[in-house]
């Protein structure tokens, strides 16, 4: 990567414990505003999972309110093999999910985690990262992160 | 991006509930061989938060087994500005470590979190996931090579056709 790459963090759905039958809230909708021809990595992180999920995609919208699904969980993988909803034995697991920002895609992205209505709760966590080039852009915490609150840090080398 | 970037995912901290003076459990520690040159970014990501933080810190290591901590959340961040631990008010909020991959560093990193052991309040629920970026020439993207954990699943979008 050289200086002009850019990357911002969006945590997306927060660490809970999701419980029957309820949809995980997003905290932040991801804007790829500026990003345009780079990359989005979306990463859902399973913690102890008590009951398989009945949703778990990645839509888009053009206006942040009307949101199509274009990826999920049941659709064929990189390696090539079709793809299953996560499951109660999917303890300690990631779903990764990776868009180029090209012309085909919209603004703005949710990840919609939905659990059946089985037994316990599930643990789970949404982070998704943008990676591009913004040349001129200021590398501030604002910048870097989308939350408020949040903090960002740059290890300074020997 | 072009066509040699290449990623990894590691899930770091699984989201989990910590209670009174508990180190979170690290499942695994991120090896970054074969992304010299490139750079880490550490996305540590906290929810509901009802307790203060005792440590929030990177190390690295040579070997996996000593470690030396070279980032805190109580340093500089990356407006100027004295870090703070995240604490009960820190609810759904990043802290992210960026780290330049360059011959400084080692090749072993971890993220070791522990909340306060003061008595009488919820726990704090937080999680952890690390991506390395950068170029491995002619590195073929499969799930093992873009995720760390055994069973994990990665997808790319397709554009429309």
């Amino acid at each position: 990567m050289n200086h002009h790459d850019q990357y911002k963090v969006i945590g997306h759905i927060a660490p809970g414990a999701i419980s029957a039958s309820s949809t995980a809230s997003v905290s932040s909708v991801i804007d790829t505003f500026g990003y345009g021809g780079g990359r989005l990595i979306i990463t859902i992180s399973l913690g102890s999972i008590g009951q398989p999920a009945i949703k778990c995609f990645v839509q888009e919208s053009d206006d942040n309110s009307t949101f199509t699904t274009f990826v999920g969980a049941t659709d064929t993988d990189v390696d090539g093999e079709s793809g299953v909803q996560v499951t109660a034995d999917d303890d300690n697991t990631e779903i990764v999910f990776d868009i180029p920002l090209i012309g085909a895609r919209k603004r703005y992205f949710i990840v919609n985690y939905s659990s059946g209505s089985g037994g316990g709760k599930s643990n789970v966590m949404v982070h998704a990262i943008i990676v591009g080039k913004q040349i001129g852009v200021a590398q501030s915490t604002s910048d870097l992160t989308q939350r408020t609150g949040s903090k960002a840090y740059r290890a300074t080398n020997v | 991006m072009n066509q040699l970037d290449q990623f990894q995912v590691i899930g770091h901290i699984s989201p989990v509930s910590v209670g009174s003076g508990v180190t979170a459990s690290v499942s695994e520690v991120i090896d970054s061989a074969g992304f010299h040159g490139g750079r880490m970014i550490v996305m540590f990501q906290t929810g509901a938060m009802a307790r203060t933080t005792s440590t929030c810190i990177m190390e690295e290591s040579d070997d996996g087994s000593t470690w030396s901590e070279f980032m805190n959340a109580t340093d500089r961040d990356a407006d100027g500005n004295t870090g703070t631990k995240p604490d009960a008010n820190s609810d759904n909020s990043d802290v992210v470590f960026d780290v330049a991959l360059d011959p400084d560093r080692k090749r072993y990193f971890r993220l070791t979190y522990t909340t306060g052991s003061e008595g009488g309040k919820l726990n704090n629920l937080i999680a952890c996931s690390a991506i390395l970026l950068g170029r491995r020439v002619g590195q073929e993207v499969t799930s093992s090579k873009g995720t760390k954990r055994a069973g994990s699943k990665l997808y790319q979008a397709k554009g429309k056709q």
